[in-house]
């Protein structure tokens, strides 16, 4: 119990199923729908991925992805873009502060977005020195992977949320 | 018909549409579609994602699909739309979901910027806002027109001083010709007085203004306190932190510093500019525009200067309470840094942050010293061209010299204000936000549902049977923390309740002590649905000794006679003594006269629990709730605590959480709860014959304890 249960590796096979879901064979073992959680969401997002029952148990840990077999992988990396879908933001096109709220509109590497942040805190979260997080009202999640890629204007802004 | 029944995905570009009509479901994207009839299906579900949402179906055939993925914003709608269907499909009454869920103001469209706040605050009505902070003036309308009418009357005689001691001055008394000439006297008396009378006007109206403001934000603060606690506690849930009390309070200080500082001063600063420019225009217009020009440049100088500096405030501001909190931190947690010898490692964490404060000090530092200069070198340009302009005029002969020095003279009342003038407009949005952030205390709905008072069914003796009848419950939409909970618990009976953290202990107590209500399904007392109790025989017969004890600030005696302000000393002591406390409060320098909450008396988790033990005796309820009473005490008193424990107990319908489940010996029954669901009922020798969940429990427990030699 005490240890950490990691995954063979070699007897895994993860696949997206028809329905658009993550399957697990493991051995003699199928689980018709396994969800997956990241231990290091931020800092390494390819290592310790914690494979689940839904709403259950632990399966076990998957050291590093790339461990797996190719189909394993695509599958993994497929259904975590939709878990943890975080945009990244290019570029602030513009923000408007109005009453406590403010109000975005920014490129990122899937599409413009517009969305509203409440109040100074917990609103944007420093990663490490330049990686940047902003979270929205409902909890979305939007990263800036480089602060220095942005205009001054717009660096100067995040740096009073910060 | 039914109504048609639509929700979209809004991730990554997809354009996907799910709609629901007479018993089909319907997925579309582009050209594809798919549908399945209702007798296809199992269940509709939403589901949480770290960064979005997905919609799952369930078919009877046991596949399951993904049908549309949205972000986190959608997560009402979703469910209202999963829980429709769901409903259809178990053949329940619907009608409660079907409603339409307004997710963005009808006027403009936008997304509320917080779905659960249906306010668009860029539609709200300013207009009635200030109409609702004006309505709570009327009580003091006759002050308020006395302040309006002091101000009036100290901004005009202000004016006075520089023309008496330019114009008068030199036109008319240093002047032989003059109409004054060579009355020092009585112009310097004059101008004595005026000063006097503008003393005596502003300390005046300062005193009512003082008194009026500080009457209003009375009203308001009171107004508020009484709303929250009518409010339940769903809405200090959805308000994230307990820190609820200390930001209203600062919105209605900050309220009450721009009735008190900023209305008056904008009122007196803007009549007096109107003052100024009529009369320097009456005395000489073309001087006067002269006057006038640096004016356009001092407002957009600091209109657009001012956003620079507010943000380097800012940022101090944050870096400055970032740097508090490990200060904080550390010292708060010295015991621990002191046993992991990390000194070190706080001391480069403090300088740090002490780096950053000092950074933003320094542009903060420079940024001003090289602002306000710059706005004063303006200011003394406008005085440089009047002193050209008009200085040159005197010497031609068409100006006199008094007319010159009242210029100059009004030359710094004009300039001065302009500044504070062009920030009153922020300051003023930023106090209507203030006040509806506490409109919004006073007005949330966020009540426990009440019935109509002719339903209200008073309970003064209760037997003390619960029961609970398909109860569901999720502090989230969508996230059910209990489900389908049923039992019935006879008067008298010890029920413990046991299961891992997490898995909704608290919550079960919660409800049975209706602190929230369930979200489906109904609990009995006495046979009667809890939600039509009278809440004041419901608080009155319901008792609690939680974890986390809450002493109030006040006396021992008070706080045990908390609720119960007419006990007497008999009743008081006789408590104490059953819940093990008389001992330790005799022992106090100040026995039950012994302010609680000041520094010198620091009672151990062990005494605190037994005051709130006393408190509880004091009560006499029926029902006992005790959740985790003896998780942070000290094995020591924890004998003292069990004692006072078993006491309280007896006769009464008790309802127990304890970690360590050795202490629920006495429980009749023991309820095993996992992830939410109740899934064993029975007595420990019961429990453990079954080998479930419970005999895991328990047998890890044991070895665990046994382990490191505490007897199980
Ligand atoms: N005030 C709350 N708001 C939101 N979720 C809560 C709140 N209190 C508890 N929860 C969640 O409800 C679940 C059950 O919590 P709780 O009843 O306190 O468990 P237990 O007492 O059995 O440890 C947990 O997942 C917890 O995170
Ligand atoms: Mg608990």
């Amino acid at each position: 119990m005490a240890d950490v249960q990691f995954l063979d590796a070699k007897s895994v096979r993860l696949r997206t199923t028809a329905g658009g879901l993550v399957s697990l064979g493991l051995g003699d073992t199928f689980f018709p729908k396994v969800d997956l959680h990241l231990a290091f969401p931020f800092s390494d997002p390819e290592r310790f991925i914690s494979v689940r029952e839904p709403e259950g148990d632990e399966i076990g840990l998957i050291r590093h992805i790339q461990e797996l077999d190719p189909l394993s992988q695509e599958a993994v990396r497929k259904e975590l873009r939709w878990r943890y879908y975080t945009p990244r933001i290019q570029r602030i096109i513009s923000y408007k502060e109005e009453f406590g709220h403010t109000y975005w509109e920014v490129e990122t590497d899937r599409g413009v977005h517009t969305f509203v942040t409440r109040g100074r805190d917990q609103t944007v979260r420093s990663i490490s020195e330049r990686r940047t997080l902003i979270i929205d009202v409902s909890g979305n999640r939007y990263e800036i992977a480089d602060l220095e890629d942005l205009d001054v204007r717009s660096r100067e802004y995040l740096a009073t949320l910060l | 018909m039914d109504d048609l029944l639509s929700i979209q995905g809004d991730l990554g570009g997809l354009k996907q549409v799910l709609t629901y009509q007479d018993g089909v479901l319907t997925w579309k994207e582009g050209e594809n579609t798919r549908s399945w009839q209702e007798e296809e299906l199992e269940t509709v579900k939403l589901h949480h994602y770290v960064g979005s949402l997905t919609i799952n179906a369930k078919l009877k055939d046991g596949q399951e699909l993904v049908l549309l993925r949205g972000s986190q914003g959608l997560a009402r709608q979703y469910q209202m739309f999963a829980q429709t269907i769901n409903n259809r499909l178990q053949g329940k009454d619907d009608r409660a979901y079907a409603k339409e869920v307004a997710d963005r103001c009808p006027k403009c469209q936008r997304y509320y910027a917080d779905p659960a706040r249906p306010i668009c605050l860029r539609c709200l009505d300013r207009r009635s806002l200030s109409k609702r902070v004006l309505g709570l003036a009327p009580p003091y309308l006759r002050q308020i027109a006395l302040m309006i009418l002091l101000m009036l009357a100290s901004s005009l005689v202000g004016l006075i001083s520089p023309f008496l001691g330019g114009r008068i001055f030199f036109d008319e008394v240093l002047d032989s010709a003059g109409r004054y000439a060579g009355r020092i006297g009585q112009v310097v008396l004059a101008m004595f007085l005026a000063q006097l009378v503008t003393l005596f006007l502003s300390i005046w109206q300062g005193r009512v203004n003082s008194r009026v403001s500080a009457r209003i934000v009375f009203d308001l603060k009171t107004q508020v306190f009484t709303a929250m606690q009518r409010l339940s506690l769903k809405f200090y849930n959805n308000q994230q932190t307990g820190s609820l009390m200390t930001r209203v309070n600062n919105d209605a200080t900050h309220l009450q510093a721009f009735f008190h500082d900023g209305l008056p001063f904008f009122i007196v600063n803007s009549m007096r500019l109107v003052g100024i420019v009529a009369v320097l225009l009456a005395m000489d217009w073309q001087l006067a525009l002269y006057v006038l020009i640096p004016v356009p440049l001092i407002v957009l100088g600091t209109a657009k200067l001012h956003p620079l500096l507010w943000r380097l405030y800012t940022r101090r501001f944050r870096a400055l309470s970032r740097l508090n909190a490990v200060v904080n931190d550390s010292l708060g947690g010295v015991r621990v840094v002191k046993a992991f010898g990390t000194e070190h490692e706080e001391i480069q964490r403090f300088s740090r942050n002490n780096q950053r404060v000092f950074a933003v000090n320094r542009e903060v530092g420079q940024m001003s010293s090289t602002v306000f200069p710059a706005l004063s070198y303006l200011m003394s340009l406008g005085a440089l061209v009047i002193w050209g302009v008009g200085g040159s005029r005197v010497l031609w002969g068409d100006l006199t010299f008094g007319t010159l020095i009242t210029f100059t003279g009004y030359l710094g009342m004009l300039y001065g204000p302009l500044d504070f003038m062009t920030r009153i407009v922020d300051w003023w949005s930023s106090s209507m936000n203030s006040a509806q952030r506490i409109f919004e205390v006073i007005d949330s709905n966020e009540l426990l549902w009440t019935p109509e008072p002719g339903e209200i069914v008073p309970m003064p003796r209760v037997k003390g049977s619960i029961a609970a009848q398909d109860v569901t419950f999720g502090y989230e939409e969508g996230k059910p923390v209990l489900e389908d909970i049923s039992f019935t618990v006879e008067p008298g009976e010890m029920i413990g309740i046991v299961g891992r953290s997490g898995a909704g202990k608290s919550t079960l107590i919660n409800l049975i002590s209706r602190l929230y209500d369930p979200t489906a399904g109904i609990i009995f007392l006495d046979g009667v649905d809890l939600r039509y109790v009278d809440q004041k025989d419901l608080r009155r017969q319901v008792g609690m000794v939680l974890q986390d004890t809450f002493l109030f600030r006040g006396t021992v005696f008070e706080n045990i006679a908390y609720g119960r302000t007419d006990a007497s000393y008999e009743e008081v002591v006789q408590a104490a003594r059953i819940a093990n406390a008389h001992d330790f409060i005799t022992k106090l320098p100040d026995g039950y006269e012994t302010v609680l909450g000041q520094r010198n008396v620091d009672l151990s988790g062990g005494e605190k629990q037994r005051i709130s033990i006393a408190r509880v005796i004091l009560h006499d309820p029926e029902i006992l709730i005790l959740d985790e009473a003896t998780a942070s005490i000290d094995t020591e008193t924890e004998q003292l605590v069990q004692e006072a424990l078993e006491r309280l107990v007896r006769g009464r319908t008790t309802f127990a959480i304890a970690h360590r489940l050795s202490t629920l010996r006495q429980a009749d029954r023991l309820f095993v709860l996992d992830r939410g669901k109740l899934v064993e009922v029975g007595s420990h020798q019961e429990l453990l014959k079954k080998r479930g969940i419970y005999y895991k429990l328990f047998t890890t427990q044991r070895d665990a304890l046994s382990h490191i030699g505490v007897a199980g």
